[in-house]
């Protein structure tokens, strides 16, 4: 607890991440509020949306297995793992068939199959939760994050701070500062010269990528579809140019059929970002001709929340909102929600004190004591969760 | 003549008196009596905030005790402790086939000052008067809690010589949190110097509340920062002729 103190004490007193933090909260209510102006009936939506939600969680076995059908039947290679270190061990085992297909197209001794392997990430906090890219570039497996915070968080060592703008503890000195150390351009702040800096780098990531690897924003149960959003396109990019495609994916994001997906989308962006859409929506069925694609739906201790009071933190849909509306976020950011071993836990903000100790135990249970009950959170979460409660 | 119980709230009770007596004497004006149950003690808010619910139950036992002796509907200048009363003790007795009735009953006839002014007696206009500039700071429980925020906007409205500005942000939360200005005091401290700089960029000398908690709080601030603005409860403001 006195580490967490110490810890409040220092996001408090700096200042440059006070005023990222500020901006962020600012522009992200703005952004919601004018957002959810196009669609006069949200507080209906939010009722129906939280009713499929709970729908699901209450049959989610049945939900399960349809959907796990469904992508068989699609031809997806379907893998569960109970916790994070088997999920780990399932993308091991891809990886080394992966280093042993290289090496099999590679006849010449070229030297190539000593190249280590490369995986293209797309945004997947699924994946922080097991710690996934330290496990695999403990092995020599080269991880690139493609979304362009991630990108920047991953340059900097750094976990990302927020579930869906991991870099939105950081001004934009911040990241002229580290392209300039990092990727050798002189230093500028303009965002456009920025953006085509990490482009370029990131090209030549999904082109050379051996495997793409990505979250999954929802699982459709009727059509085995899974969906997801990017505004950068990376998502695109990672499941369909290289040759395998890993979609890891927590049990509870489904949504029974295409039509509650719709119903699921129109709250989603303008929750996470203020759009009405994200720039790109994938559902992905069947994998590309040429390509194999593994799901890995991950338990890890979301079968033993939903018999606890806190199931109805598993309708969550991963907008990220009650982070912008939380006063305390606001003064914290994520990098200071640390359980009693100083590990940043790996969801923040008000959905994140709730989940962090509910899945991964009391390491981080003083965490749900950081709130004033003010019940923002409650009043902006898309699918109407209780957090306060 | 029509009866209503007071539920003064222990913040009221120990530091406020002077808005329990407001709240009897604009009751009085209406030619409705106020009756107070002497038993009554804090509703149990911070027991339950602090997760201490065997606390926080025997002390809502003990409350709706005190009230199933008393008739008529009770008031409380408290957001807070009117949300207590109708959602968290519902919750303390959840599956309770012998308290959850009676807790039900409870809440079912419990009002926050405001709400019942406007909603249950149609009034909006006490014939207050105030010379000077107001704003307002919904409280969390006041307004997320209970969804009351029209109710004292219109009377404030009605209060004649009052020119009612808006607070910037005023839906965020002033910090106190109820427990956690004390288990996390430096979070609550940088809530409260936003709140009152939002005061100050308001222009209005004068701050209205419906909850005492929020007062001491933002008044706490005031005094410390050796500021001019002051905070006043709502029913004081109401009352003043």
């Amino acid at each position: 607890m006195n580490t967490f103190r110490s810890r409040i004490r220092q996001s408090i007193e700096d200042q440059t991440l006070q005023t990222a933090l500020d901006n962020n909260a600012e522009r992200r209510l703005k952004g919601r509020a004018a957002a959810f102006e196009s669609i006069p009936d949200w507080r209906e939506r939010r009722q129906r949306a939280h009713a499929i939600r709970a729908d699901v969680i209450e049959h989610l076995d049945e939900y399960l297995n349809q959907f796990i059908a469904k992508n068989e039947a699609n031809g997806v290679i379907v893998h569960r793992a109970k916790d994070a270190a088997e999920a780990i061990q399932i993308i091991l085992g891809i990886t080394e068939s992966s280093v042993s297909r290289r090496w099999n197209e590679n006849n010449a001794d070229d030297g190539s199959r000593r190249t280590p392997l490369l995986i293209a990430k797309s945004k997947s906090m699924v994946s922080e939760e097991i710690a996934l890219n330290h496990a695999l570039e403990n092995t020599g497996i080269r991880v690139i994050e493609t979304d362009l915070g991630e990108y920047i968080v991953q340059l900097r060592h750094e976990r990302p701070s927020h579930i869906i703008t991991p870099a939105a503890h950081l001004k934009k000195e911040q990241v002229a500062e580290l392209f300039q150390e990092k990727l050798g351009i002189p230093y500028t702040t303009d965002i456009p010269t920025l953006t085509a800096t990490a482009r370029k780098v990131l090209r030549e990531v999904f082109l050379t990528a051996d495997i793409g690897f990505s979250g999954v924003n929802f699982g459709v149960a009727e059509t085995g579809t899974t969906c997801i959003v990017t505004n950068e396109g990376n998502g695109r990019m990672v499941a369909t140019i290289p040759p395998v495609h890993i979609a890891l994916m927590g049990m509870e994001r489904l949504v029974p059929n295409l039509e509650n997906l719709s119903l699921m989308l129109s709250l989603l962006p303008r929750s996470a970002t203020g759009q009405k859409l994200t720039v790109y929506t994938q559902l992905l069925n069947k994998p590309l001709p040429d390509q194999t694609r593994h799901l890995i739906i991950l338990d890890n201790g979301r079968a033993r929340l939903k018999n606890s009071p806190l199931k109805e933190s598993l309708y969550c849909i991963r907008c990220g909102a009650c982070l912008n509306a939380c006063p305390v976020f606001r003064e914290l950011s994520g990098h200071a929600y640390i359980g009693k071993d100083n590990s940043i836990a790996p969801y923040p903000g008000p959905i994140g004190s709730v989940i962090s100790p509910g899945l991964l135990g009391e390491n981080y249970v003083h965490l749900a004591q950081a709130s004033s009950l003010c019940g923002a959170c409650k009043d902006v979460c898309p699918v109407d969760i209780d957090l306060p409660k | 003549m029509t009866q209503v119980q007071l539920f003064v709230t222990c913040l009221v009770d120990s530091f406020f008196p002077k808005t329990g007596q407001a709240i009897v004497d604009i009751f009085s004006r209406l030619g409705i009596g106020v009756d107070f149950a002497r038993e009554q003690t804090c509703c149990g808010q911070p027991q339950f905030n602090a997760g201490l619910r065997k606390d926080a139950r025997a002390i809502a036992e003990h409350t709706i005790k005190v009230f199933e002796r008393t008739q008529g509907d009770i008031v409380t200048p408290s957001g807070s402790c009117a949300h207590m009363f109708r959602h968290n003790y519902l919750e303390l007795f959840d599956g309770d086939p012998a308290w959850l009735p009676r807790a039900k009953s409870l809440a079912a006839r419990t009002f926050e000052f405001t709400e019942y002014l406007v909603d249950k007696l149609g009034v909006t206009d006490l014939g207050a008067n105030w010379d000077g500039t107001l704003t307002y700071h919904p409280s969390c429980h006041t307004l997320r809690g209970i969804n009351v925020d029209g109710q004292p906007r219109a009377l404030l409205a009605n209060v004649r010589g009052a020119t009612v500005v808006e607070l910037p942000h005023a839906e965020e939360c002033c910090g106190f949190g109820g427990i956690m200005s004390v288990e996390h005091p430096e979070l609550s401290a940088e809530w409260l110097k936003r709140k009152i700089s939002n005061l100050e960029a308001s222009q209005s000398p004068t701050l209205v509340v419906t909850d005492a908690g929020c007062l001491m709080h933002i008044a706490g601030g005031l005094n410390r920062q050796a500021k001019s603005q002051r905070v006043m409860h709502i029913a004081e403001v109401l009352n003043s002729l």
